[in-house]
């Protein structure tokens, strides 16, 4: 299978705190990856080194066999919603659009016809057509989401990277995302960073554990009995279903 | 009302009201949702070192200010960008250098100034026909660059992280927008002086944003809403013979508090 994202024994240090250390993971073309690993893991840092927004401070990454900076053409990035300003003036067709490079090349405001159906079938593909003209800051953060998957999907991505896209779902919400992933995955690599291990165990082929080590990479069912040493809280703790998020370290 | 319109100054000054509203409205609309009002404030401060450098070399000081605060700009965005300087540091120590740079200027050129004070604070009665003609020009700029680079303007300021990815330059849109922000300034200081500024870019943008669903819109409500208010500011300074840039202002911020009382109620 084609491989998708090559990480060789990469750290990342931010300024002199050490962040990642020896990672070393690949993902080939079809994989869901859930990464897991309690707050201030490293997670995002992870993503942003796959995306050549951070340089990591030692070891090898490449992207669509490219280095991050030439390969992040065909990713797809969902980021963390925490990080957006929700009263932006801007309306979902807005965010959608500006996802294809193309599309924000030209000058001036207006977006051309063929632009725009590309972004409603975009928005169609995680149903949120009939909110094209909505304001973004009156949408649900579930739907901000899913406006950002469409976003992301409007390059056409050979990798998709979703940081937290599921912390601000309701259940029923939770179970069409994944069966939404689990439709993609066929065209794609998926990795999603996430709190919900029943996701994990149900939709994930793989699994990453991050604790600023990485302490388990593989199946997703052998990796279970890993959890405890990433989160360094007793497996009962985090594994009884519903998704529960780990504060902070344990001893 | 319209006596007043008769005099040549006052014509000139609301020529002056409109042009200087086209700048702030369309700059204004990015410094706000870029939230850059501190880094702008600073980059507004800087010019009065340009202003100085006029006296000192005997130039129109408005000519000389325009490379001085697009220098200034630059210098702010990236030694805040690509050094190990946080972005407030770099914006008091601009802020403050070039304060100085200016006043050492005007000393060294014989310390003589007569219109120091209308620089500082602005006075719009006292615009002549040749500065508009070059405030016309700046706003020209402006609107090219906003209508060429509207777009990536917009993606960097939702997300730069994004936009990067996205194979946009983003540090030359973002040093790019500074430079906006420097020729708005300079558009500006005549009208309400330099250290007022920062409330004519920043309110007429900040209250046309609760109103808007796009920058296209908030840009149109921004400068139409600036026109209003500075020329309303215009009037009740001849009125009440108040200097004009303070009344411009204290009006501005009138305007913001109302529309922020008028949320809250429309909230509940
Ligand atoms: N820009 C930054 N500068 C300095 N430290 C940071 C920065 N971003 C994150 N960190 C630190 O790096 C660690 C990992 O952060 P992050 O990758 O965001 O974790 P996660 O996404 O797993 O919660 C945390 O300790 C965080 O405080
Ligand atoms: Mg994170």
């Amino acid at each position: 299978m084609e491989e998708v994202v090559e990480l060789k024994k990469v750290s990342f240090s931010y300024d002199s705190l050490p962040v990642l250390r020896d990672i070393t993971l690949s993902v080939k073309k079809g994989d869901l990856v859930g990464v897991i690993g309690p707050n201030g893991g490293g997670k995002t840092t992870l993503l942003k080194i796959i995306l050549g927004l951070l340089q990591p401070t030692k070891g090898k990454v490449s992207v669509f066999g490219k280095p991050p900076e030439t390969g992040r053409g065909k990713v797809g990035y969902v980021p963390q919603i925490s990080k957006f300003d929700r009263e932006f003036p801007i309306d979902v067709m807005g965010v959608v659009l500006s996802g294809k490079p193309g599309n924000i090349a030209r000058p001036g405001w207006a977006y051309g016809q063929e632009e725009k159906s590309s972004a409603i079938e975009a928005l169609e593909t995680v149903g949120m057509k009939e909110y094209a003209k909505r304001q973004i800051s009156k949408l649900s953060g579930g739907q901000i989401q899913r406006v950002l998957l469409a976003r992301a999907l409007m390059s056409e991505p050979g990798l998709l990277l979703l940081d937290e896209p599921i912390s601000s779902l309701d259940p029923d919400a939770q179970k069409s995302f994944y069966e939404l992933l689990g439709r993609l995955k066929e065209k794609m690599a998926i990795m999603i960073v996430t709190h919900d291990l029943t996701a994990v165990t149900e939709y994930m082929d793989k699994l990453a554990c991050l604790n600023g080590n990485l302490y388990y990479h593989g199946k997703t069912k052998e990796g279970i009995k890993h959890l405890e040493a990433t989160y360094q809280c007793p497996i009962e703790l985090i594994a009884h279903g519903t998704p529960h998020r780990v504060l902070r370290r344990h001893k | 009302m319209f006596e007043m319109l008769q005099y040549q100054f006052m014509q000139n000054a609301v020529i002056a009201a409109f042009l200087v509203s086209i700048a702030c409205g369309i700059v204004g609309t990015y410094v706000v949702v870029k939230r850059i009002v501190a880094l702008s404030g600073g980059i507004a401060h800087t010019a009065f070192g340009g202003i100085g450098l006029g006296y000192l070399l005997n130039f129109d000081p408005i000519l000389t200010a325009i490379p001085w605060t697009i220098l200034s700009a630059l210098g702010i965005g990236t030694i805040s960008r690509e050094t190990g300087i946080s972005e407030d540091t770099s914006i008091g120590m601009f802020w403050a250098v070039g304060m100085a740079l200016g006043i050492l200027f005007i000393y060294i050129s014989s310390g003589y100034a007569p219109d120091l004070f209308s620089y500082l604070f602005g006075n719009i009665l006292t615009v002549p026909s040749g500065e508009l003609v070059l405030m016309g020009l700046m706003d020209v700029a402006i609107i090219i660059f906003a209508f060429f680079f509207y777009k990536k303007l917009e993606a960097v300021s939702f997300d730069e992280e994004f936009a990067k990815i996205s194979g946009i330059n983003t540090r030359f849109v973002y040093l790019l927008l500074l430079c906006m922000v420097a020729l708005s300034v300079v558009v500006m200081i005549k009208a309400v002086g330099i250290i007022l500024v920062i409330a004519l870019l920043a309110l007429p943008a900040a209250i046309a944003r609760k109103y808007t669903s796009s920058l296209l819109s908030m840009m149109g409500y921004a400068i139409i809403l600036s026109i209003i208010l500075s020329l309303g500011g215009l009037y009740l300074s001849y009125l009440f013979d108040l200097p004009s840039g303070t009344t411009i202002i204290l009006l501005l911020a009138c305007a913001f508090l109302l529309s922020s009382v008028q949320q809250k109620v429309a909230m509940n």
